[in-house]
């Protein structure tokens, strides 16, 4: 009996250990499969995530860039058609009909010379200086004379005016044969600066030869106030 | 030569006579194989012992199967076979995702530095091309800029200047209309309004200059501020504002 008794321990012994065996076997088969998913798991959140991410940033910014690009370009092939004599010369004219600086002298003189033009009498002319980057000359003025002359005197300053002038603020009366006009005049200049200062190249640039009406009267009144006519 | 001992079982014996055969110490028909046949065949068994040795013989041949080779490892159930087959299938699935894994490492790789370098490249083009323009085109740019701005600021003035000659010329016609009216001051502010001074021989023509200046599209709300009859004249002042559009 006591072989028996053994055989009995041994059997049961056997089975535990073949349980635990079991056991063991089915973890250590799932071990891998499920460390490697964790891995996997570990790679796509740590380097995958940001590197998406930063793939994703530098195409935004690659579409930022690439519109400057473009803009840049068609800056290019712009300033490509201007002929730098050409826009120098246009620009001398320009500055000669709105100058960088107008000062009060050479501005009274010409409202002194149509008034003697359009044989008016002067009872005030004064004007003041400004020192702004862009600004008028204001000047008042009271004349006497005719009602004709008087409106030939305000058309000339509208239509054939050398100067970029405008008129505020009139008074005009009188009877049959004598009227006095009061107004206020203003010739204006615009300082500039350097040619050669920094440009802001992300500005809209605007071709100037788009308005070639304004520029060929620039061209005509600055002929006008070379040639000294009507001046 | 092994002897039989008391209590061995028949397994036993069986393999203790393979082994004797196998090392030749007896015999394959057993002992009694050198026997003289004479001697064997005179040896008369009784039931009790050939059913012995039939036993005996069964059991070898049993052993002597055996003795081909002992297979110590179990044979396979179907719940073993079932599970040897999933855990092929995972690891085949394993080894599918690991290679997809680095494949799409591969790829994201790739597109991560190809977008990077694409940038460096646009950026060193974008900053070739500023360059450019700055050196060649400063002058150019600032001169186009100064003459806009002078383009911009007569077209400002332009847009509020009208011909002041056609304004007054405008209101002789309005009174030449009606006849026997005299206009003798005209105000005209910065902001286009207008009033007017004058005076006609009676109050009928006051009212039929008033009905011309409002039935008139180059000027809006016309009212009558004063009106004063003298002996032989009557005086009066109109305001309003100008449609400077018809007048530029």
């Amino acid at each position: 009996m006591p072989a028996q008794d053994n055989d009995l321990q041994l059997k049961s012994t056997n089975d535990e250990v073949r349980d635990n065996s079991g056991l063991v076997s089915r973890l250590s088969s799932y071990i891998l499969p499920i460390s490697i998913i964790a891995l996997v798991v570990l790679i796509a959140v740590l380097v995958f995530v940001p590197m998406i991410k930063s793939a994703i940033s530098y195409n935004d910014e690659y579409k930022t860039v690439h519109a400057k690009v473009e803009s840049m370009e068609k800056l290019q092939s712009q300033l490509r058609t201007l002929d730098p004599t050409v826009v120098q010369t246009d620009l001398n004219n320009a500055r000669t009909v709105i100058p960088q600086v107008l000062n009060t002298t050479r501005f009274l003189t010409y409202i002194i010379h149509s008034r003697d033009k359009y044989s008016l009498s002067s009872a005030t002319v004064g004007g003041n200086d400004t020192s702004a980057a862009q600004g008028a000359v204001n000047s008042s003025i009271s004349m006497s004379g005719s009602q004709e002359h008087i409106l030939e005197f305000l058309d000339a300053f509208y239509n054939t005016s050398p100067y970029i002038l405008s008129i505020g603020g009139i008074t005009l009366s009188g009877d049959e044969e004598n009227w006095t006009v009061k107004f206020s005049l203003s010739g204006y200049y615009i300082n500039n600066g350097d040619l050669r200062a920094d440009v802001d190249l992300s500005a809209p640039f605007v071709n100037y030869t788009n308005y070639r009406d304004v520029v060929d009267l620039f061209a005509q009144k600055a002929e006008q106030i070379a040639s000294g006519v009507d001046y | 030569m092994i002897n039989n001992t008391q209590g061995d079982t028949i397994e036993n014996q069986a393999e203790n006579q393979m082994m004797n055969q196998a090392e030749g110490r007896v015999p394959a028909g057993g002992n009694n194989s050198k026997k003289d046949p004479a001697e064997v065949e005179s040896v008369i068994l009784t039931p009790e012992e050939e059913e012995k040795q039939e036993e005996v013989k069964a059991h070898a041949d049993e052993i002597a199967s055996i003795s081909e080779g002992i297979d110590l490892v179990p044979l396979v159930t179907d719940v073993q076979a079932q599970k040897e087959d999933k855990k092929i299938k995972v690891n085949v699935s394993i080894i599918v995702s690991a290679f997809i894994l680095i494949v799409v490492s591969f790829a994201i790789i790739i597109v991560n530095v190809s977008f990077k370098n694409r940038l460096a490249d646009e950026k060193e083009y974008l900053s070739v091309l500023t360059d450019d323009i700055r050196k060649n085109y400063t002058d150019v740019i600032n001169s186009n800029n100064q003459i806009i701005d002078r383009i911009d600021l007569y077209k400002e003035i332009k847009s509020t200047q009208y011909a002041t000659d056609e304004v007054v010329e405008f209101f002789n016609d309005c009174a030449s209309q009606v006849g026997n009216v005299s206009i003798t001051r005209y105000d005209i502010s910065a902001n286009s309004k207008i009033s007017i001074r004058g005076t006609a021989a009676n109050l009928q023509d006051v009212s039929k200059l008033w009905y011309i200046l409002c039935n008139n599209n180059n000027l809006t709300g016309i009212t009558l501020t004063s009106m004063g009859k003298g002996v032989d004249k009557v005086s009066f002042a109109f305001s309003g504002t100008l449609i400077v559009d018809n007048f530029l």
